[in-house]
Parts: structure tokens; sequence; C-alpha cells
């Protein structure tokens, strides 16, 4: 099974090595691929040095170009699973396996991993509670089927999910919309439980403005997504 | 409205139409971008010309001033021209993105053609990544 690991990184020259080493531990087949928006610090060469493939789009593109870039890689470079983390270590590369695992055989379409499906130890600042409360309410909502994490960036996909991400152009990726998208779209979505660290290094690219900034942004394109028409899942080509 | 009123809205709106016109000749604005534009000039101009248009379109309004309305029909025409060219924008920001995106791939594509060239594999080579590092002073950059 051809397996690609997407980590999007912006600065994080203070974890990217030790995340790129666990993962390469929990999946020893799969390919590393940090997607760098070209950070300003030593982020590129330590990925590069780990031995990770390394595409670089600036970071004025967000997550949204990160991730993107990261579904097309995998749609061009054939993989048939892509699955996807954080550079800043919160993520556990054990809790990938196990969601790729929930891809590889078969449960889901698009694994999501859930900080609240068996636990809430993780801690949030007030406003980050707040904001994933109402789009895991809206979500729910919207597509009929439990979620408690639609924020969550670890997750995996299948190759055909790979090729309706990487062919629709327009489609501007965020966690919240890919779900309801996905859903939409007539892909099984499933959640499954990880854990998550405390943020040890670096600094969260999260600031309160880009907070409200991304709720506001989220709010309105999941409540508009009701009114789009849906391309169905194998319609792309 | 008062004749002078009249001169003074339509010669205003010659002029935008002439700047609109020049600035196309010159390349400087594509056609495609003028339609607002241009008909912003044509409702202006026929509203300073055609009195009685003026008048049924301040009744409409509920006006008794066809000066307001004269006022009010531009100011929604502005509004227009601001929604267009937002949706410009947007589609700029989605294109440069896409761009970004086939820039990266390229890129990655041709270090790992490098590295290959230059003996080892890409990815064991991707150990030695000093040669590497892309030029720091790219325009990609922020």
């Amino acid at each position: 099974m051809h397996i690609l690991v997407a980590i999007p990184a912006y600065n994080e020259e203070g974890s990217i090595t030790d995340v790129i080493a666990q993962v390469r531990e929990h999946l020893p087949t799969a390919d590393i691929l940090v997607v760098d928006g070209y950070s300003t610090d030593r982020t590129f060469k330590l990925a590069s040095g780990a031995g990770a493939h390394v595409v670089r789009v600036p970071s004025t593109y967000a997550i949204a170009g990160a991730v993107e870039t990261a579904f097309l890689y995998a749609y061009r470079n054939g993989f048939e699973v892509l699955a996807r983390m954080d550079s800043d270590g919160q993520h556990h590369a054990r809790d990938l396996a196990r969601i790729i695992q929930a891809v590889v055989s078969g449960w889901a379409d698009v694994a999501v991993g859930s900080r609240y499906l068996e636990s809430d130890s993780y801690e949030n600042t007030l406003t980050r509670a707040i904001g994933i409360t109402l789009f895991a309410a809206l979500v729910s909502r919207i597509t009929g089927k439990r979620f408690t994490d639609t924020t969550s960036g670890i997750m995996a996909v299948n190759r055909d999910v790979i090729r309706y991400v990487a062919v629709h152009h327009q489609f501007d990726y965020s966690e919240v919309e890919a779900i309801v998208i996905l859903h939409r779209a007539g892909f099984n979505v499933r959640e499954v439980p990880v854990t998550m660290r405390q943020r040890t290094v670096g600094t969260s690219s999260f600031t309160t403005v880009r907070a409200f900034y991304y709720v506001f942004k989220g709010l309105l394109s999941v409540m508009l997504e009701v009114f789009r028409r849906v391309r169905p899942r194998g319609t792309e080509l | 409205m008062t004749p002078r009123q009249q001169l003074i809205w339509g010669l205003g709106a010659i002029v935008l139409l002439v700047m609109v016109l020049e600035l196309v000749r010159r390349r400087r604005l594509r056609e495609e971008h003028t339609v607002f534009w241009l008909l912003t000039c044509a409702v202006l101009l026929s509203l300073a010309i055609w009195r009685r248009a003026l008048n049924v379109v301040a009744q409409i309004v509920g006006t008794t001033l066809p000066l307001s309305a004269l006022f009010g029909v531009g100011f929604f025409l502005v509004l227009l021209i601001m929604l267009h060219f937002s949706t410009v924008v947007s589609s700029l920001w989605q294109q440069s993105k896409q761009m970004a995106k086939e820039i990266g791939l390229l890129e990655e594509a041709l270090r790992e053609l490098k590295h290959e060239i230059h003996g080892g594999t890409p990815s064991s080579a991707k150990g030695h990544a000093g040669d590497a590092d892309p030029d720091p002073e790219s325009s990609l950059r922020n």
C-alpha cells in the first residue's frame, strides 16, 4: 500500500525532525511530504535532511494551500492513501497509524482523528472551545451524523477522495468544510479517537484575530455549502 | 434639475467615459473589466440629458429631488463595480494559489531530479540538502 503522510509546516524547526522520526517509527513504509510555507527558520533544511520530500508553497495561502498541494502531490504520484498530521508535535504518529488503518481496511473513506470522541483531556482556550463546539454542532446538524472534532488536523483519506479533492481546483480547503463537502459527495466520513499533546515548542500560527477569522470564514462557507450543488463522488473526471 | 446641473453631470459622465476608453486604448485596462464602468457612464449620461427619464426614476425611488435620484443611481452603480472587482480579486487569489501549488510541486520535482542526476537516491540524497537550499530571496517568499 502506497501511503503518503503530509505534514504542513511553517517555522517548526523545534519539532519537525521529531515528528518525521516518529512517523518513520510507526509507519516505516510511508512516504513523508512536508509542505513548507517558506519558513523563515530552518524547517526546510531540517525536513530535507530528515529525508522527507519537501514542497514549498507560500504561507500566504495558509493551511488550504498546503493541504491542497498535498492532495495534488498524492494524486499525481499515485498514492493510495493520503494522511495528514500537524508539524508542531501535538499529534501522535501511532494515532495516525490507526487512522490510516481505518481507511486501508475500508471502514471509512475519510477518517478524522477526534480529540473529544472518547476523552476530553485536551485543554483549550475558551475561544477555541466555543469555536470547536459550534462547528461540531453545525456540521453534525448539516450532515445528520455526529461529529465531535471538525477542526482536527489529523486525518487520512483513500484514493477516491484524493482524486475528488485534487481535481476540484476551486475548492478552498478547510477542515470543517472538507467534512461537509466530502460527506455530501457520498464519501463515508468517520471519526477515530485520538489523544493530543499540548504544544511544547514553537508558537501557534493561530492568533486571536486569525481564530475569529477562521470561525467567521468557516461558518459562512459551511452554511452556504448547504445551498451549493453537490458534486457526487466519481464525477470529477 | 437645473440646466447647469445637467451640464455638470453630463460632462462628468463624458470625462469618465473618455478616461475609461483611453485606458483601454493604452492597454492599461482590460476590455473585460470595462463593462460596469461603461454601463455607469451610459446611465449617468442618459439621465443627465434625458430629464423625463430622471423624473421617472425619482418617482420610483420616492424622492422629489431628481438630483438625489441621480446620486442614488450613481452610488448603486459604484457598488456594483466594487462587487465586480471583489470577484476579480477572489478569482486572482484562486489562480495565484493554483500557480503557487504548481510551482511548489515543480520545484520539488526539479530538486529530486537534480539529486538523481548527481547520484544517490532522491530521499537519501536529501541528507546533504545544503546545496538544495533554494534562493532565499525567492519572490515567492512573503
